[in-house]
């Protein structure tokens, strides 16, 4: 049984990679370098959820 | 050459070994090889500017060229460099074990790695087609056609087979724990979440460029499959 909170986690991690897939395999040059995934991840998984966070808790 | 398989293997090790490994250096090794000769393998081009090897094969792999870097030799200098500067024992090895990973890795495709370097012989079983001469979309096309992506398919399903090493629990109790001095560092700009996502980046960069080429390849293209050895039979393979 996956617990919620890494429930959550792995939806997150899962439309991050159907994103990233679905653009890498549009723009694979730009997308699809080490340096480019890192910076993404971030985004995707940290910023983005800790902004929207932010947003609905006020 | 290999592709996700060096992003994926330092989580297998990270599993096997624990406590005992520093992931960072570990994956570092794992990269290290190419990191600074892929480019000019394939070739670049700035502002009209273009540099490209005359021989790429020979600079990536072989001698004269870079392919010293791909040796176990080269492996423990760096790692006893690493050791020396940072007084890191623990990142020394855990470079030297990601950089043997990915020399030993190589040795699948057709022109195989001088691995015993000074000995300049190389050690190839030559299961998929080194296609890296013939520029990036060329290499990935053929790589993404032959046994090469079933190779590294392995490490994504051992990977996932693995899942727990991906785990907030895992990460604390033993990444964090493993290398304070690294992770310890970072986090006093990033939080947990952020730690998170960098540890995990190659994992994901691994399996979603996998399935990005594999799109590419096979979908957008129509690239024929070969998973014969040595194959794919349609590109023009290098060898030593």
């Amino acid at each position: 049984m996956i617990r919620s909170g890494r429930l959550q986690t792995l939806v997150i991690y899962a439309i991050a990679a159907v994103v990233y897939i679905a653009t890498g395999v549009a723009y694979t040059d730009f997308m699809l370098s080490l340096v480019v995934a890192i910076g993404y991840l971030l985004i995707a998984v940290w910023l983005i959820p800790a902004g929207l966070r932010r947003l609905l808790s006020r | 050459m290999s592709w996700a398989a060096h992003d994926l293997e330092p989580y297998a090790f990270q599993k096997h070994l624990g406590l005992k490994m520093a992931f960072v250096p570990l994956l570092i090794g794992s990269y290290a090889p190419d990191l600074f000769t892929k480019w000019f393998v394939y070739g670049v081009g700035i502002f009209g500017w273009h540099a490209k090897a005359s021989n790429p094969v020979e600079f990536h792999r072989g001698w004269p060229g870079a392919g010293f870097t791909h040796s176990l030799l080269f492996g423990v200098v760096v790692g006893l460099i690493i050791w020396k500067v940072f007084g890191s024992k623990l990142w020394g090895l855990s470079l030297m074990i990601g950089q043997w990973a990915h020399a030993l890795t190589d040795v699948g495709d057709t022109v195989g790695t001088m691995l015993l370097f000074p000995w300049t012989h190389h050690f190839a079983l030559g299961a998929w087609a080194y296609a890296g001469h013939t520029g990036r979309y060329t290499d990935a096309a053929a790589y993404f056609s032959g046994l090469g992506c079933m190779w590294d398919l392995f490490w994504i399903l051992y990977g996932l087979y693995s899942w727990r090493v991906l785990t907030t629990e895992y990460f604390t109790k033993i990444v964090y724990k493993a290398d304070h001095r690294f992770w310890g560092w970072v986090h006093k700009y990033i939080g947990l979440t952020g730690l998170l996502a960098l540890y995990r980046a190659a994992f994901f960069y691994g399996c979603c460029r996998w399935v990005a080429w594999t799109i590419w390849a096979h979908v957008i293209h129509d690239y024929p499959y070969d998973l014969t050895w040595g194959g794919p039979h349609w590109v023009d393979a290098a060898h030593p």
